[in-house]
């Protein structure tokens, strides 16, 4: 059975005692036809950091939003995915999807006027937002290129960054799958994922080609995690035209 | 029908179903409006469901052709063990 948008799962294989569970937030075509889905990692206690970022719960811990990661559901036996424990109510679930469409900035991004300010520092100093680093180890011979799509003062502070990974192969038409630095590669906003800050290859010497991304590339990630994570009516919420394949 | 949408006047059959509909304005949540009205209403949900389906239908395609992606299938795995090892969950 394909898992839910909007349902609170178990979390199946305990690895960190602060992790409670997961609240899948990809929509559900995506959930009936992918093997992984896009969950916010529900934890037992917060940070003063992930405070801004959490929702509280009234089936207890937080949606922590800044922890976005691409799961595969169970009854893969390796899934850290339990049981649907129940859906969220409406509330809370929207309270989650405007605190995720804040922290990716989405309000910035998908305003009639996109601005977003890049800071000085080098980009060798943590992950950047905007920026395009090789992270992980090599997979078939290659290692996978990001492009960084949290905050700055998250990525410096928490020791964590969330990206998005980019294809040159997979030819995706739709919003999902936009096409980003000139055309040279496309990113796959479903598999929007968080890693340790030290899982991204920072070496300057080290950076994929092109390093960075334009404003445009940004707008259209957004797009796209807005449509695959359907996060179209906290735009509407707040105040921003959402993509059409966003809606509910 | 939206507010200052031009309308035009069209006389054309309609099925027994919108017939049958039309005949129970309760049901379509139309009490006050007038057989055209609640005709036009049809037409337009009409338009937006087949928008959707179509959209749906393409989404559906294009999810399945991406889970089929030789790339994806050995990245995906990897990432999530990779959050997981980093402590994400």
């Amino acid at each position: 059975m394909p898992v839910v948008r909007g349902v609170r799962y178990d979390l199946a294989t305990p690895h960190d005692p602060d992790t409670l569970g997961f609240l899948v937030l990809t929509n559900d075509r995506w959930n009936a036809k992918m093997s992984q889905v896009g969950v916010v990692v529900i934890r037992a206690r917060i940070s003063a950091i992930e405070q801004p970022h959490a929702v509280p719960l009234s089936s207890g811990g937080f949606a922590v939003v800044p922890r976005l990661v691409s799961l595969t559901p169970s009854p893969d036996p390796t899934s850290a995915m339990g049981a649907p424990v129940g859906a969220l109510p409406a509330a809370e679930l929207a309270a989650g999807e405007d605190r995720l469409c804040e922290f990716l900035l989405m309000d910035q991004l998908l305003s009639a006027t996109p601005r977003v300010q890049r800071p000085a520092a080098a980009p060798s100093a943590y992950p950047m937002w905007g920026e395009v680093y090789y992270a992980g180890a090599s997979i078939g011979g290659e290692t996978k290129r990001f492009v960084v799509v949290s905050p700055n003062r998250w990525n410096a502070a928490s020791g964590l960054a969330t990206a998005v990974r980019t294809t040159s192969r997979f030819k995706g038409t739709l919003d999902e799958f936009p096409l980003i630095t000139r055309g040279a590669a496309r990113a796959c906003c479903g598999d929007i994922t968080t890693f340790q800050v030290g899982a991204f290859d920072l070496r300057r010497r080290h950076r994929p080609v092109p390093p960075t991304t334009a404003l445009a590339d940004m707008i259209s990630i957004a797009k796209g995690v807005a449509v695959t994570h359907e996060l179209g009516e906290a735009l509407e919420r707040a105040g921003l035209k959402p993509p059409p394949d966003s809606l509910p | 029908m939206g507010r200052g949408t031009a309308v035009r006047r069209l006389s054309v059959p309609v099925s027994a179903v919108v017939e049958d509909a039309i005949r129970h304005p309760d049901e379509l949540g139309l009490e006050k409006a007038s057989e055209g009205r609640m005709v036009a209403a049809l037409a337009e949900l009409g338009v937006a469901l087949v928008r959707r389906a179509r959209r749906e239908r393409r989404q559906l395609e294009l999810y399945e052709r991406y889970e089929q992606d030789p790339e994806r299938r050995l990245t995906s795995p990897e990432l999530e063990r990779i959050a997981r090892e980093g402590g994400v969950f």
